[in-house]
Order: structure tokens, then sequence, then C-alpha cells
């Protein structure tokens, strides 16, 4: 026993569940003050954390496929480093290459590698999509990939979720929105964020809840990664990552500009190219956004459109669960 | 690469390991974690030169991954962190006295993870590379969220079982 008025099961339980991130803030607080008090459950806790960590970057380092170890610029590899680890390496080892060049690509507010103008372009895209306006995208689906045409999801039944083709997302400022998608039964799964809390309403049963905002933002194109197209200002660590950007400054015939993204970093996760289009004349924020390359996104299309087809007014509730679903409906937090 | 960023490349990359699990100890948040891990990157970078190359580097670098978390505390109103400072600090002092050799031995985890059977590597599949907590990996795998938690503790036991024993025998 680690702790004389802990029962070691009870902390195990706390261990584990601080893992998870399953316990409630009592339980929570309980921990840390445990922690606080005593090294021996200190140590209990970083013994868990070491394999818990070390799971974090296996797993989603093997989901990284295209992963280029970095220290392949050492004379020879640290002796004690996994190669499996190259996943989390790659920022810290890619950052100091590029401040030995003397570029702060991460530091800086916008991206190095790309030029003034598409700098600028991008820092007004990151106001207009921080500005409490409402704007409704349609999201079409332009290459399935190689899996051609998924067969339509029938019904919410057995997990699966509806395709994201023909979805639509409603966005208000940087950390509001509503994305519903359709079963082929016409019933909806949507999910939110009402700048605070994540949510979850399928069509039938519990409705989840969480106090993590990004927790259902996965299954809108592009934003598995840090690179959440709709909210620029959150995504742009994602752009300085391993984006160049470059701007198209002849407007076309509906006087738009177009901000062309191309992934450099093929450590990266998000879409291989990216282009924004939008009015050079008014601070509205994206009107056209083509993702493409989005295979390493995870399972789904290949590249896919969402165009801005409204800015009405949205009522003030709209981005709240509450709104969604009937007031009977059981709500879990998870 | 010139010779100073040679040394602080290597020694990062030796004490990184150590970093990172401190930071998981207490930033619930797989990508919050990722974004701090980076943000004390650049600040060892930046402090090298007041490092003192006669001292241990991996307290040195926990030391500024410390106040990073702290400054972070309290830069974030609804941030995922669970612990007070006193925890935090005892963590800190935990993760910089843990041997290396522990660090090293974690890098048997990929054969020890290739070893484990279809649902207990589907388990960890949904933990740790999609970043689903048991109450979402429940209905995905047919079990309760508590069955998810438990069966979650029960791989991690063996996992680290696992990895305390020698090469090969796993």
């Amino acid at each position: 026993m680690s702790d004389p008025t802990t029962p070691d099961t009870d902390l195990d339980r706390l261990i584990e569940g601080h893992l998870d991130g399953t316990l409630d803030e009592a339980d929570e607080a309980r921990l840390g003050g445990l922690v606080a008090e005593s090294a021996a459950v200190a140590g209990r806790l970083a013994r868990a954390v070491l394999v818990h960590d070390r799971l974090i970057d296996l797993l989603r380092g093997e989901a990284s496929a295209s992963t280029t170890p970095v220290e392949a610029d050492l004379a020879e590899p640290p002796p004690a480093i996994h190669r499996s680890r190259a996943f989390r390496l790659a920022l810290p080892l890619g950052l100091a290459a590029v401040l030995a060049v003397g570029s702060l690509l991460l530091l800086r507010p916008a991206p190095a590698n790309a030029s003034a103008s598409a700098s600028a372009a991008l820092e007004r895209l990151v106001r207009a999509s921080a500005a409490a306006t409402d704007r409704q995208y349609a999201i079409r689906v332009v290459d399935h990939g190689p899996a051609g045409v998924p067969e339509p999801v029938p019904a919410d039944v057995g997990g699966r979720k509806p395709g994201v083709d023909g979805a639509t997302l409603f966005v208000r400022g940087a950390d509001r929105f509503v994305f519903i998608r359709t079963f082929a039964d016409g019933t909806a799964f949507i999910n939110g964020c009402d700048g605070t809390i994540g949510w979850s309403v399928p069509p039938t049963g519990h409705v989840h809840l969480s106090e993590d905002p990004r927790r259902f933002r996965r299954g809108i194109p592009g934003e598995r990664d840090d690179l959440p197209f709709l909210s620029l200002a959150d995504g742009l660590a994602g752009f300085r990552k391993g984006y160049a950007l470059s701007l198209v400054d002849t407007p076309d015939a509906e006087g738009r500009l177009r901000l062309e993204a191309v992934r450099t970093d093929p450590r990266h996760r998000g879409p291989a190219r990216a282009t924004i289009d939008f009015h050079a004349d008014d601070d509205t924020g994206a009107e056209r956004i083509e993702l493409a390359g989005l295979s390493g996104d995870g399972p789904g299309p290949e590249s896919v459109v969402l165009e801005l087809v409204d800015r009405a007014e949205l009522p003030a509730e709209f981005f709240d669960h509450a709104h969604h679903h009937d007031a009977t409906r059981p709500v879990d937090w998870e | 690469m010139d010779e100073r960023l040679r040394q602080v490349t290597r020694s990062w990359t030796l004490a990184q390991p150590a970093v990172a699990a401190f930071l998981t100890s207490v930033v619930r948040d797989f990508r919050e974690r990722d974004d701090l891990l980076q943000e004390v990157a650049v600040a060892v970078l930046e402090s090298y030169d007041d490092y003192d190359a006669s001292r241990p580097f991996v307290p040195w670098a926990i030391g500024i991954a410390r106040h990073r978390v702290g400054t972070w505390l309290r830069s974030r109103r609804r941030a995922r962190v669970s612990f007070d400072s006193a925890a935090v600090e005892q963590l800190a002092a935990t993760f910089a006295a843990i041997p290396a050799d522990d660090y090293r031995r974690l890098d048997r985890l990929s054969e020890c993870v290739g070893a484990l059977e279809s649902k207990a590597r589907q388990l960890c599949e949904l933990r740790y590379r999609d970043d689903l907590k048991p109450a979402a990996i429940a209905p995905i795998v047919g079990m309760t969220a508590n069955t998810v938690a438990k069966a979650l503790q029960r791989v991690r036991d063996r996992l680290r079982e696992c990895i305390e024993r020698e090469p090969g025998l796993t």
C-alpha cells in the first residue's frame, strides 16, 4: 500500500480513471491531493503514465504512416530513442532545424514560407473567421477515393455514422458549430459545440456532452488533425507546421481571391492541398473551401468542397445542444 | 547543423520522453499536451545558453516544463488540467528522478502491443490512436463504458508486466 489512508484498489481506480479522463472533479482533486502529499503515490502515477504516454506515441505514430524520422539529420541516431517515436520527435526537432537557419517558423504570426500577401490574406481570414457572424456551408464530396462511392448508412444502427456528402455545417465565429449528417432513413446525426461544451445528438438515445469543445469535431472534413479550416485562428498552428501558402491575388469573375495551401511536411496528417476562396473587398470569411488529399485523415473521401450557402443570422441558442433534441432525452457527460 | 544545435538536439532527444511523460501526467488532452511539449521544446532551445552542463539535463528541462505548465494553467480558463501546483511540483520531481533505464525499457512496448490479442489491440487503438474515451469506445465494441475502462486497465497492466520481462519473453 502506497498511502496509509488509501487502499491500493481505490488508488488504482483513481490513477486509471485519471489516464482515461473518466474521473469527476472531486476524484481528480482527491488524486491531486494524494500526489501532492505522497511521493510514493506520485511514483505510482508516474509509472502508470509512462506506459500510457508511450502508447499515445506508438499508436498515433503507426497511424501516421508517412512519417519520416527527423533524426536523419544527426550523424548517428541517439541510442536510447526508438524509431516509433519519430511522430513526437518531428515537431521539436523540425523546429530545431528551423531555428538553425534563423527562420522562426512556429513563432511568427504567419507562416515563414508564405509570401507577404498570402500572410496578410491569412490574417484577414483568421479575423473574419473569428468574428461572431453565422455561416452555413454545404459539403459535397468531389472525390470518394479508391474505395468509390460508399453505401449509404441506412439508419443509426451499429455505431456507423452517415457520410459527409450532403452534410451541412453551421459556424458562428471561431468556436461554435453545428454539423448535420443524415442517414438514408432521413434521421440526422448532429454534432456541435456551443463554444464551451462539445456535444453529440444521435437520432435516438443518449445525448453526449463533453467539456472538451473539440471532442465531437472529428467528423468534419479536415478537422481530424490540427488544421481546422473553419476556425482558422485555431488552425494557424497547423498551417505553420507543414504548409506552404500562396495567394492568387487576381480576383476571379466574382471578385474572389484564392489562398492556396500545399502540405510540405509529410508527417502532417491534414489534407495535402487546400484552396480557400474569399472576397477581397469584405471580411466575410471563406466562401469556398476545397480540401484535397484527405486520405491521411482517416477513412472517408479524398476530396471535399465546402460552399458557403447562407450568412443569415441563426437563433441565439442554435449552437446549444438543447436546440437539437427534445427535453426528455437522457444526457451523458463524458 | 552547428555544434551547439547538435548538442541541444541530442540533449533534448534524450530528455524528451521524461518531459513528455510529465506533461501527460498533468494535461489530459493529447493535443494540448502536444502543443505544450512543442512550447517546452522552443523554450529549451531558447534557454540552452543558460544551461549548466555540469548538471543533469533532464531535471533542467522538466523544470522548464513545470514553469510552462504553471503559465499555461493560469492562462487557460477551462484547461483540462487536474492538479494543483503542489501536485505538479511533486510529479515534476518524480519524473526527473526516474532512471534512464526505465525509459529505455519502454522501447519494448511496441513488441508487447504486437503480442496483444485482437480485442485488446482494438481497445488500445480506439483509446490511443483515435483518442476516444471509454464512453465513446463502448458502443463501438458492444461493451459498457465501465467494462471498457476496466478492460483498458487490464491491458495496461499486462503491457507494464510485459516491458518488465526480459526481452523476447513477450
